[in-house]
């Protein structure tokens, strides 16, 4: 191991039509980090996500991934990052086990480590229970457990997690919270973004807001509470935002 | 891994077979059972109406391959035109694609596990009808079971040609779609169609028209074979009848098997290209997010609060069908389709001037455009309620459901009547059908839109799908596809009930005994008595299950 991992988004642009959804964004993550990405409906926080994920063409800047930008297609960068979507996708007539076991077939994993993680999360996320039976008949939370551990197994680099905790109960919330938490302990990147203030406030070393395709604030939660003079984000948030109507 | 992927979806299919209770039990049996059934029918149709033509000397083996070759033309428009439809859902759509562009797959293992999809979506509809004329073919003609193989195998050819055509076009519109105002582009379109038909009317094959009124069977029979320079005979569909025929007639095709190569290697050439291209097309595509701009609609609004809920509801739909290009590039195809199939028509008068080509004829018009109506109705009725979704409970919560139901089969039935009296009185007065024929044919159609919209209305409401939002999914799926069947059952009943009196009507007529019209009479009371029996056991089960869904 060793190595650093590092991710950095350069003046990212993307338009839909004429519409700018995400404008002239930069910042830059590295290893140990978790980043909360926050802002208004509608702000630009799933594009930048996506762009990010390679799911999406961008029409300007540059997303770089240990130095290397995510253009073209490349094997291991995929690898290395792990995208849970805002609306999760299951194959409906597979069960949560069959699901975690084609990802993690895809991600070249081999049977006996598979299936060790898939215990493992089985156990931490509690879906051991229903993951034998067909995703049709699941809930949206059971849907979103699975498919955050789908995104586990495979130990990516780089986590990009879009709303995490809709749909979730609180004791999932707090297991899932939990689950990130150990992520500052480890030399990998999670970019998670959310509307659950509290979870970025307890959380997330940096945060990021998003407004109106603008980032209009990159850093520490300390230091923007000092200069803006407030003491929780849920102020800063409508703070920062309150020029929208 | 591009194994696990097809190993996967393999899977996936095979989990709809698994029988979980009694009810999925039913409905699997119930679905092979109306599949084989239809299949098996088609077959004997066709058999019957070859052997018979077979009978004919001269003309017949001619006329069958001018049947065939004029379904095989219709198959493969259909095929073409139902993988420009599917592919745009299959490859740049689908929620699925998402997922699978975010692993590590390559690009090629997603281009190929969607080929094969779009392949089978695509070509479902034809398949029903295809295979029983291509076994029918076979059996009329008793040629050995290696030589089905191979003809089997050649339609093959011709799916996986026709389809990865379509997709060619869409991967070329989206470009467009990018480029160019959605405006400039429906003009567009209209204007390349007014001008295709133009040419292909005037320039193509002026000397068709030539043929004197009064030709004689000896002439017919000579222009029938004289025939060579068909429009469409060198599209893949053309070329693997011809294949066929020759195999039959005992001819080498040495020059067929060099373009159905040529159209082999094109292909292949250029799925390579839009393999390299696809992620990139993928990632970039935007083809339905053009308009940014906020649209106000005062017909929407003005209904909103007008005291007939019902009046809304259709406004409702109507509103969503025409701001969706892809709906309402659907039903230009179907335009296309309906005028390909007229200038056929326009064409074949001259030469079948005999009462029993007029029979044969006016029959295969009314089978046709009544195939068409049933195929439409599938297409853009079936849907309706299952687009719907999960709004369907408030619908239900302000609304009787009787109301709700009578009110879309009021206006479906509307519209399939307009289309199919549109169609069948136009293409009878090209065909010089007399007053008696052609008043009799929308009689008919009148009751068969009546038979056609309660199907697909019923089936909308027996078997939905509130989950799926791409209509054109919708109607692929299980429930489609029973209600094409049952439309398409439906009609072959009503048209062989049809088919006596018909047949004695014009050999009386020719021969000049008079015809006694009673039998016409009990045709129809049988037929109306029939749609009437469909009619209360599907409107009666599709409300039992309308009140039955909560969500
Ligand atoms: N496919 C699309 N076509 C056109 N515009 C789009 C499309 N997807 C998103 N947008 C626009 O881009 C902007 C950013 O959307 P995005 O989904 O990134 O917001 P978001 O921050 O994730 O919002 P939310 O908190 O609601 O998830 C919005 O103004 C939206 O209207
Ligand atoms: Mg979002």
């Amino acid at each position: 191991m060793g190595k650093e991992i590092i991710l950095e988004v350069k003046n990212l642009t993307k338009r839909y039509g004429k519409k700018t959804a995400v404008n002239n964004i930069s910042f830059k993550l590295s290893g140990g980090d978790i980043f909360g990405f926050i802002g208004p409906n509608g702000a630009g926080k799933t594009t930048t996500i996506k762009c990010i994920g390679g799911l999406l063409e961008y029409d300007g800047g540059d997303v770089l991934i240990n130095g290397k930008s995510n253009k073209g297609f490349d094997q291991a960068l995929k690898r290395s990052l792990g995208y849970v979507p805002d609306t999760p996708f299951l194959y409906d007539k597979l069960t949560g086990r069959e699901f975690l076991y084609f990802v993690g077939r895809l991600y070249g994993m081999d049977k006996k480590s598979l299936e060790k993680k898939i215990d493992e999360y089985s156990k931490k996320l509690e879906f051991s229970d229903y993951m034998d039976i067909r995703s049709e008949e699941y809930s949206h939370g059971m849907k979103q457990r699975i498919i955050i551990a789908s995104s586990f197994i495979h130990s990516p680099d780089i986590f990009l997690i879009d709303e995490p905790m809709v749909g979730l109960d609180p004791k999932s919330s707090k297991i899932v919270k939990d689950l990130f938490k150990e992520f500052s302990f480890s030399n990998r990147i999670l970019f998670i973004s959310t509307h659950t203030l509290s979870l970025a406030e307890e959380i997330c070393n940096k945060i990021g807001i998003m407004d109106k395709g603008n980032l209009v604030y990159f850093g520490s939660i300390d230091n923007l509470k000092e200069s803006l003079k407030k003491s929780n984000l849920e102020e800063l948030f409508l703070e920062i935002t309150k020029n929208d109507n | 891994m591009i194994t696990d992927l097809f190993s996967l979806k393999s899977k996936i299919v095979l989990r709809y077979l698994i029988i979980k209770d009694f009810k999925t039990l039913i409905r699997i049996l119930t679905f092979f059972f109306v599949i084989s059934i239809f299949l098996f029918g088609t077959y004997f149709v066709f058999f019957k109406v070859f052997n018979y033509l077979l009978n004919l000397e001269d003309i017949g083996k001619g006329f069958i391959y001018r049947i065939s070759s004029l379904l095989f033309t219709i198959i493969f428009f259909l095929l073409f035109t139902s993988s420009i439809i599917t592919s745009i859902s299959t490859f740049f759509k689908t929620p699925e694609l998402e997922f699978l562009f975010s692993t590590p797959l390559k690009t090629h293992h997603i281009f190929f596990s969607k080929l094969f999809e779009n392949g089978f979506y695509a070509s479902w509809a034809s398949l029903i009808i295809s295979l029983p004329l291509i076994f029918s073919i076979s059996n009329v003609f008793k040629v050995e079971t290696i030589f089905l193989i191979k003809w089997l195998f050649l339609f093959i050819l011709m799916v996986f040609i026709s389809t990865s055509f379509g997709i060619l076009v869409v991967f070329l519109i989206s470009d467009l779609f990018k480029r160019f105002s959605l405006n400039f582009i429906v003009t567009l379109i209209f204007v390349l169609l007014i001008f295709f038909f133009v040419f292909f009317f005037i320039f193509v094959k002026p000397d068709i028209f030539n043929l004197p009124q009064n030709a004689t069977l000896q002439e017919v029979t000579k222009y029938l074979n004289s025939l060579e320079v068909e429009q469409f005979k060198y599209l893949p569909s053309g070329i693997v009848l011809q294949i066929i025929f020759n195999d039959i007639n005992a001819k080498s095709s040495n020059l067929l098997y060099f373009f159905l190569s040529f159209y082999l290697f094109l292909t292949f050439s250029f799925l390579f290209v839009l393999i390299r291209i696809y992620r990139k097309k993928y990632l970039g595509f935007s083809l339905f997010n053009l308009s940014s701009k906020k649209e106000r609609s005062k017909i929407f609004e003005k209904r909103v609060f007008s005291k007939n809920l019902e009046i809304f509801l259709i406004v409702k739909d109507m509103v969503i069908f025409f701001r969706d290009p892809s709906q309402w590039g659907q039903s230009l195809i179907f335009v296309i389709l309906l005028f390909i199939y007229s200038f056929s028509i326009i064409r074949s008068p001259i030469y079948f001037k005999t009462p029993f080509y007029t029979y044969i004829l006016s029959f295969a018009n009314l089978g046709f455009s009544s195939y068409i109506m049933a195929t439409l109705s599938v297409r853009f009725i079936y849907p309706l309620i299952s687009l719907e979704g999960k709004t369907f409970s408030i619908i239900k919560s302000s609304i009787r459901m009787e109301n709700y139901f009578n009110s879309k089969l009021i206006f479906n039935f509307l519209i399939i009547l307009f289309l199919g009296e549109f169609l069948i009185v136009l293409t009878n007065i090209f065909l010089k059908m007399d007053l008696l024929i052609i008043m009799l044919s929308s009689l008919i159609t009148f009751i068969f839109s009546f038979g056609i919209t309660i199907i697909n209305t019923g089936f909308g409401a027996i078997l939905p799908d509130f989950n799926e939002t791409n209509p054109s999914k919708i109607a692929s799926g299980f429930g489609g596809i029973v209600s094409a069947i049952v439309s398409l059952i439906y009609i072959g009943i009503s048209i062989s009930i049809l088919s006596t009196p018909v047949k004695n009507y014009f050999e009386k007529s020719f021969r000049k005994i008079p015809f006694n019209f009673s039998e016409f009479y009990y045709a129809i009371i049988f037929i109306t008595l029939l749609t009437f029996f469909i009619f209360v056991i599907i409107y009666n089960y599709a409300l039992i299950r309308l009140k039955r869904y909560n969500f």
